[in-house]
């Protein structure tokens, strides 16, 4: 692995961090609003994790 | 502990949050199915740019390398199309090489997609149709990617906030480490970019390419559009083709000098790290500037827009324009002559290594029949692109949201005015 790829790891842990703690706040908001918007904030992060955007 | 109902109500959020991006998803993926390009009677052998630098063999940015030899020796041109997807006339100019031309003497050595990973993704916040369509005979259509101007970002990711070309240390912004126009003359570890702009150097030196041409488009407010740019070596070369574009065409193409401290570009770079002549080629195109206002298909193929012909009225472009616009056929008709006018340059310059093209379509034929005619017809239909039907122009009509931001009827029903 060059020192490229190695800011990417660094970065897939942030995001598996970060997706990992929107997922999360679904299950502790009460509003149903609130649990929409941090599923729709996850998307952009899971899909870029995934390889598909 | 959330209760039960919190619980409830979460699954359901996260299926259908899930719902939507599984189906943007395949949208996505799908994207990435490239168009096809048929290999004419010319094309000898077609090979991988992986064949010139290892590291790239199996990587999403390997891409095809079309021969089109002679049993004549001679010299040899390579077309270098595709560099930035959202520039269709430099890419179907390759097409049509491919797909037309017979080398009677020399080589040509075309590169249709250059930058292949950015065919398949648009650009975020441009609303850009992922494809295009060529009318050709009757009901016959060729479908085509309308692409990034960058690598797709999924295989190169986190971007510094600075771009630092190497060698010459020159800074740009962020949003130029994925372009391959500034990335050269690359090295074989750096980034992926950077990768791939050292095979293509590889396969100019180790091909012994003679003249190398990089097809561009830009919006007519940029101040190369219009112009063919040449390294100081090639400026006989491209001096030829623009007379003779003026004394047999009737086309004004502009003469441009690389400026030896703009640092990345093909045209310099190229003749600087290599031997070949280098020279990039831009046709107008409004649909990837900054000014122009809906992103429709009709725009990628007629390039007529409102704000750029204000802009026109105004003296702030750098070619002539008006309500005619720039049709594909006209802008790919101007790379392909203007591609055989540097062939023609060549020989006039080197009689001794010939790089002699023929089966080629002028520019008056293409402008007058329309590119379609010159490319060939495909018998398998086109690939669906999302799996819902009509969904997504229900929703973004032509780059529109149904909501109306960003739209004309929005501003007149405040305003009570007409749009500009």
């Amino acid at each position: 692995m060059d020192i490229f790829g190695f800011y990417n790891l660094i970065y897939r842990i942030i995001y598996i961090y970060v997706v990992s703690m929107f997922l999360w706040s679904i299950f502790i908001h009460k509003e149903f609003v609130r649990q929409i918007g941090y599923a729709i904030v996850t998307v952009p992060f899971l899909l870029r994790l995934l390889g598909i955007k | 502990m959330a209760d039960k109902k919190v619980i409830k109500n979460g699954i359901i959020a996260m299926l259908i949050v899930f719902t939507i991006a599984g189906l943007a998803s395949i949208y996505f993926l799908r994207q990435r199915i490239d168009e096809p390009i048929v290999a004419g009677p010319g094309v000898t052998r077609i090979g991988m740019l992986s064949e010139y630098f290892d590291e790239l063999k199996g990587s999403p940015v390997d891409t095809e390398v079309y021969f089109l030899e002679s049993d004549k020796p001679g010299g040899t041109m390579l077309l270098m199309c595709g560099t930035h997807p959202g520039e269709p006339a430099g890419f179907l100019s390759g097409v049509t090489a491919i797909e037309n031309a017979i080398v009677e003497a020399g080589r040509l050595i075309v590169i249709p997609r250059a930058q292949k990973s950015g065919f398949g993704t648009g650009e975020p916040g441009r609303a850009y149709p992922p494809r295009f369509h060529i009318q050709q005979d009757d009901d016959n259509l060729r479908w085509f990617r309308y692409g990034n101007r960058i690598m797709n970002p999924v295989y190169s990711w986190p971007n510094p906030t600075v771009w630092v070309n190497y060698p010459s240390g020159q800074t740009l912004s962020e949003g130029e480490t994925l372009n391959l126009n500034r990335a050269h003359p690359g090295r074989p570890n750096g980034r992926l970019n950077e990768k791939l702009s050292f095979a293509i150097l590889e396969l100019i030196r180790k091909e012994k390419v003679s003249v190398s041409i990089d097809p561009h488009e830009a919006p007519p407010d940029r101040p190369l559009v219009g112009s063919i740019a040449a390294h100081e070596r090639a400026l006989d070369l491209a001096t030829i083709s623009v007379l003779n574009m003026d004394m047999f065409w009737d086309v004004n193409v502009r003469l441009e000098v690389s400026p030896k401290n703009l640092h990345g570009l093909s045209h310099r770079e190229w003749g600087d790290y290599t031997d070949t002549l280098a020279v990039l080629i831009e046709t107008p195109s409004p649909m990837h500037g900054p000014l122009r206002g809906k992103s429709t298909e009709k725009l990628i193929l007629d390039a007529i827009d409102e704000f750029e012909l204000q802009a026109g009225r105004a003296g702030r472009l750098f070619m002539s324009y008006d309500e005619k616009g720039y049709p594909i056929s006209v802008r790919v008709a101007r790379q392909v002559q203007n591609q055989l006018e540097l062939a023609n340059a060549w020989n006039e310059l080197n009689p001794g290594e010939p790089i002699i093209i023929t089966n080629m379509p002028t520019y008056p034929e293409i402008v007058e029949n329309g590119i379609g005619q010159y490319l060939a017809k495909v018998e398998e239909p086109e690939p669906w692109l999302f799996p819902i039907p009509g969904i997504r122009e229900f929703f973004f009509n032509e780059g529109r949201p149904f909501w109306g931001y960003g739209s004309g009827w929005t501003y007149d029903k405040v305003t009570g005015t007409r749009p500009l």
